[in-house]
């Protein structure tokens, strides 16, 4: 376990749970997509959901994010509950995330991008006066994180013009400059070559160390790599949670979602 | 770290095309009373300004307001309203101004939280409720006669019955109004409100409130817009229906398509265009509306960034 940051106003007691749900429900017209979600995630362990298409991996992650409501339950941040706060807020608090479709700001610079994210909780609506260079004292610490996910080349070029890899990359880094405690990674490998899961595997590693990260993610050798532990979602059910290797044996597990490659 | 030297090429490049914008634009505003004459002169600085800040909304935030005529119209009103009153000429148009901000802080409220479609819809029935204030408050508006023939007295030696003097005046206004509405977009809210239009989601989970940065946009865009109504008010002399009227809202977008979204320099060019144009047509004799049109959906089709937007990119290759 790992002291990640300091900042956080609220003595932290001597819990290791970083993030939980409890009892989540969420429903969508009649049609249940998380139904009763129970979910610990330790502090600093990295923790892959992985589940069937539509077994509700996605909707988890908008509700422990703020951009679903939900329907009954609770979410809890450090022992906070943070399922009544906009997402914005909930970032203040020490949660980011990232999209499953690459979600940069595709008219400003790669540079700029992580700028405004570094500046977001200065630049309040009242402060249209300031000078843009003010920004600039940020620099140092945008080549920091550029370095960090691979992007010191590409600064100056337009976030739209990037390749896939790249525009992930530049995802991860716009959630690192929010310094989160804890990491929500939607499918960081999505639409990759075997060259890109590589480089986002290294990547993930490297931004874990220090904060507990969550991945939704399909490629189960990238699960395997990198999970400490995993839970299987199932029509919006947990139906095992544990150790990776405990759960790839466990019959429901099996019968769900992973015979395949379990056993190829 | 060898790129580095390139990025400040690239920003330096880009700071000369803007002195150079900034030059030339100045330059002509300033002798432009001297090649046509100074109320059409006029006209173009105050629907330039509208056009400004119409794009502060539409270019900078992403939201296409279809209602812009409430806060141009309603200060145009009160700045005539308190002329006609006997106040002087800055504390007129201050105070048509500073009407369009206040009307402007429950229009943004209930709007900014819709998007799309529904926030232009708002915004047109708002600019609709107006309208039928305006038609229907004659005590004040004048009605269907609008309000004419309000005194415009001197100012600290400025002879106001002048056009020439009322150009000069009103184009400082513009040099502050541009000023404001430049200081806005080069600076870090400026740039937070490009990555709220770019993406929401993606604005709200590095800790941005969308909602709030659309209002203050919204408040500064119509104080803009007001200023830009007084100014026009000041320098006719008259008010009509004309300026709460929907077509009104239209025109606006129509300058800004034209002259370029996001340029700052642009809505002022494609002002200019617009009313040069609509000029020249009406002395000779020709279908004003069918001309403009057309040069209208040309732009649209073949220049998508607008006049000043494809004149930026032809010298970027």
């Amino acid at each position: 376990m790992t002291v990640a940051d300091a900042s956080s106003p609220t003595p932290s007691p001597v819990t290791a749970t970083a993030l939980e749900a409890r009892a989540l429900v969420k429903d969508f017209r009649g049609f249940r997509a998380t139904n009763g979600v129970n979910l610990q995630i330790r502090e600093g362990e990295i923790h892959a959901i992985i589940g069937p298409n539509g077994a509700g991996k996605t909707t988890l992650f908008h509700l422990l994010s703020g951009f679903l409501r939900p329907t009954s339950g609770e979410v809890l941040l450090f022992g906070e509950r943070i399922d009544t706060l906009p997402p914005y807020a909930i970032v203040r608090r020490g949660l980011s995330r990232s999209f499953q479709i690459s979600s940069v700001f595709p008219s400003l610079t790669v540079r700029d991008n992580v700028l405004v994210a570094l500046g977001s909780p200065t630049p309040l609506p009242g402060q249209f006066w300031t000078p843009l260079s003010r920004l600039e004292a940020l620099g140092p610490r945008a080549d920091e994180i550029l370095e960090r996910v691979g992007l010191s080349a590409a600064q100056g070029r337009l976030a739209a013009d990037l390749s896939h890899g790249e525009k992930r990359q530049l995802e991860i880094g716009i959630s690192l400059t929010q310094e989160p405690r804890v990491l929500l990674l939607d499918e960081p490998t999505s639409g990759m070559g075997s060259e890109g899961v590589a480089r986002v595997i290294a990547l993930v590693r490297e931004v874990a160390r220090g904060r507990t990260v969550v991945l939704v993610e399909h490629n189960m050798s990238v699960v395997a790599e990198l999970a400490d532990r995993i839970t299987v979602l199932q029509y919006g059910q947990v139906i095992a949670s544990g150790r990776y290797d405990d759960v790839r044996r466990d019959p429901r597990v099996i019968e769900a979602y992973l015979g395949e490659e379990a056993h190829a | 770290m060898t790129v580095i030297p390139r990025t400040a090429a690239r920003t330096d490049r880009e700071r000369l095309t803007r002195a150079a914008w900034l030059v030339g634009l100045g330059v002509l505003l300033l002798v432009l009373p001297r090649l046509i004459y100074p109320v059409l002169a006029l006209d173009i600085l105050a629907w330039g300004l509208f056009a400004v800040a119409f794009d502060l909304l539409f270019g900078f935030s992403g939201l296409l307001s279809f209602g812009h005529a409430a806060f141009w119209g309603s200060s145009a009103y009160v700045t005539a309203y308190l002329l006609g009153q006997g106040q002087s000429v800055p504390v007129a148009m201050l105070g048509g101004t500073l009407a369009a901000l206040a009307l402007a802080v429950p229009i943004a409220f209930l709007s900014v939280r819709s998007a799309g479609i529904y926030f232009s819809m708002i915004t047109l029935a708002f600019a609709q409720m107006l309208s039928f204030l305006a038609l229907q408050w004659t005590d004040v508006t004048g009605g269907e006669n609008g309000l004419q023939g309000f005194e415009r007295p001197s100012f600290l030696g400025l002879d106001f019955s002048d056009s020439v003097t009322r150009y000069y005046f009103c184009l400082a206004l513009f040099a502050v109004g541009f000023y404001v509405a430049y200081r806005t977009v080069r600076s870090p809210f400026g740039q937070s409100l490009q990555a709220v239009r770019d993406n929401e989601p993606r604005a709200q989970s590095i800790g941005l409130n969308p909602v709030r940065f659309k209002f203050t946009a919204f408040l500064i865009s119509a104080g803009l817009a007001g200023l830009a109504g007084s100014m026009y008010a000041f320098g006719h002399g008259v008010v009509s229906l004309e300026v709460v009227n929907w077509r009104t809202s239209g025109e606006v977008v129509m300058m800004t398509l034209l002259g370029g979204t996001t340029t700052l320099f642009g809505p002022v060019v494609g002002a200019g265009l617009v009313l040069l144009l609509r000029d020249v047509l009406t002395t000779a004799n020709l279908p004003v509306g069918i001309v403009t049109g057309l040069v209208f959906v040309a732009t649209v089709l073949f220049f998508r960034r607008g006049v000043v937007g494809t004149l930026q990119q032809w010298r970027r290759r």
